[in-house]
């Protein structure tokens, strides 16, 4: 692995401030950040499918989701088995990855395009969230786990190792855990962006089938595209769901499949940095309006949606981004 | 020469309008064939047929003496064959570069400095396609078609909005790149350009099949004349 510093001096110094984050913050912060870190990679997903792909999922919450419940039921199954808090996490976006496959190749394969893959992805969503907020009775559980209906799930293990110092995704591990894995998958995406398969999928958001007709099998490439995404929501609701302990209907449901969508447009859906960024930053705004009502981080959220489309269509924080980089000298 | 291509009763209906009929052609290797005609004669249909673009209701379609009628659009280009449709088809924000990343298909290519060279697109190679002038789009989507050294290849319309010395030299390079060993298959309506470069011309008619010759033959028959060149 290579990394080109001259190039990517503005993500190494990002990074680099949010490495040293933890000598100046709390805990109670470094838990807040890591929260609002455990959605960028629901976002970078919906930034491969959407901004690389031009197939705008509405509904990236159901594997997010899917990838949460299955992470909770296999590692409540097995607690106390050695290794399931790793194991586990594997198991559960190996789910997560099967059934964005097959969602995927029925889409793709089905000739289902545009606003459609939103329509379909939006009503998966939907029917996850519903089916889950009626299981609260007994009779819904799977071995020991009881999904607990509209409560939620919750009782699963951390992940990571139980017998090791700093071997728990928890506190400042779970903040470090996360900057990483968040590092690893953007130089990850970069590559991917950059590469042939990348580079067939980038055009196939521009002409289908005169991609086609050079000779590449663009419903593979998408559906790959497309498992890609379903594997970062994935990651997000494993993290998500090991962050707090519990997993809910909710995070399936409307609001949640909407605020992804949200978070990309602002950011700036075809630069995976500037999601990154976005993203964290997005998150955090809506908690610190919600602290005065979660509706108005709602409202606040379909603002900058409508403000952002109208006014920077290529995402305001790739705009601030773009401004920085031709300002400080340095950056470029 | 071997055939290359080769129609049999060719027909694709859309709904119950017939937009080619029983149109059966033969194609060999190194021509320099045209198909032209009126509007709405099914020229391009028939292109899209042939490429896999459109699913024939009836008909043969034999690529180097094998059925390809089964195969996808992607699977037929990989047997060798290169395509430009009739819109210009490049990818507007990718580079000239990039563009032809995408088109490097086949384990053998033309040399990329050779051809960016031969079609003006030299000192472009980091612009963005969509950047470029109408005739150079022209150019690069040609370039697209016949950057992995296919053996066959469709031009639809390949100087529709280029001047009399862009067409002059797209000429020239289709005909360079005919003496390389490809064989061209063009849908156009410029006679001038027909007549550069055409070893020999189809004329489809209503979705048929009206006459084939050479350009001479083509120019002096009546008929052709009195359906699509406007003298009679």
């Amino acid at each position: 692995m290579k990394i080109n510093i001259k190039k990517n001096k503005l993500p190494i110094l990002i990074f680099l401030i949010f490495g040293i984050v933890p000598l100046f913050l709390d805990s109670y912060y470094l838990d807040n950040i890591s929260y609002f870190m455990c959605w960028s990679f629901i976002s970078l997903g919906l930034a491969v499918i959407w901004g690389m792909g031009g197939v705008l999922s509405f509904g990236q919450t159901a594997f997010f989701g899917l990838a949460g419940y299955s992470f909770g039921v296999i590692s409540i199954n097995f607690i106390g088995v050695p290794g399931v808090g790793i194991w586990s996490v594997f198991l559960a976006l190996f789910i997560t990855g099967i059934f964005g496959l097959i969602v995927g190749y029925f889409l793709f394969y089905g000739g289902i395009y545009d606003v459609f893959v939103g329509i379909v992805t939006l009503a998966i969503t939907l029917v996850f969230e519903t089916f889950m907020q009626q299981t609260a009775g007994p009779e819904y559980t799977i071995g020991v786990a009881r999904l607990n209906g509209f409560n939620g799930m919750q009782g699963m293990p951390t992940i990571g190792f139980q017998d090791t110092k700093f071997g728990l995704v928890q506190g400042i591990t779970q903040y470090y855990f996360i900057l990483t894995l968040a590092a690893i998958i953007l130089f990850a995406l970069y590559k991917f962006k950059n590469s042939k398969i990348g580079l067939i999928f980038l055009a196939s958001k521009e002409d289908r089938d005169r991609v086609a007709s050079l000779g590449h099998n663009v419903k593979r490439v998408q559906l790959i595209g497309f498992v890609i995404a379903s594997l970062l929501a994935g990651v997000s609701g494993i993290l998500y769901t090991n962050w707090g302990g519990y997993i809910t209907p909710s995070s399936m449901g409307l609001v949640s499949a909407a605020l992804p969508v949200v978070w990309v447009a602002a950011s700036g859906k075809k630069d995976f940095l500037s999601v990154f960024v976005g993203c964290i930053f997005l998150v955090w705004l809506s908690q610190m309006l919600a602290i005065n009502g979660a509706q108005f981080a709602i409202i606040a959220m379909g603002l900058i949606l409508v403000i952002t489309t109208r006014f920077f269509p290529d995402g305001l924080i790739l705009r601030a981004k773009n401004i920085l980089i031709n300002k400080i000298k340095w950056l470029q | 020469m071997a055939k290359i291509l080769e129609t049999k009763l060719l027909t694709k209906k859309f709904g119950g309008f017939t937009a080619v009929e029983k149109v059966s052609l033969t194609v060999n290797e190194g021509e320099v064939r045209f198909i032209i005609g009126p509007n709405g004669a099914g020229k391009s249909t028939f292109f899209k047929l042939v490429i896999g673009y459109h699913t024939a209701n009836e008909g043969t379609i034999l690529y180097k003496n094998e059925n390809i009628e089964k195969l996808k659009l992607h699977e037929r280009i990989k047997l060798g064959m290169g395509v430009k449709f009739q819109a210009p088809g490049v990818f507007s924000e990718l580079t000239v570069l990039q563009n032809l990343k995408l088109s490097d298909n086949r384990e053998k290519s033309f040399n990329l400095d050779n051809l960016l060279s031969d079609f003006s697109l030299k000192d472009e190679e980091e612009t963005l396609a969509g950047d470029l002038s109408h005739g150079k789009k022209q150019w690069l989507d040609i370039a697209l078609a016949t950057l992995s050294m296919p053996d066959l290849v469709f031009l639809d319309e390949p100087t529709a909005g280029l001047s009399f010395e862009e067409t002059k030299k797209t000429g020239e390079i289709i005909q360079k790149l005919n003496k390389q060993g490809i064989t061209f298959i063009i849908v156009g309506h410029d006679m001038d350009f027909v007549k550069q470069i055409a070893t020999r011309v189809s004329v489809l008619h209503l979705g048929k099949m009206f006459f084939e010759g050479s350009v001479s033959e083509v120019l002096s028959d009546k008929g052709v004349n009195n359906i699509y060149l406007g003298v009679g």
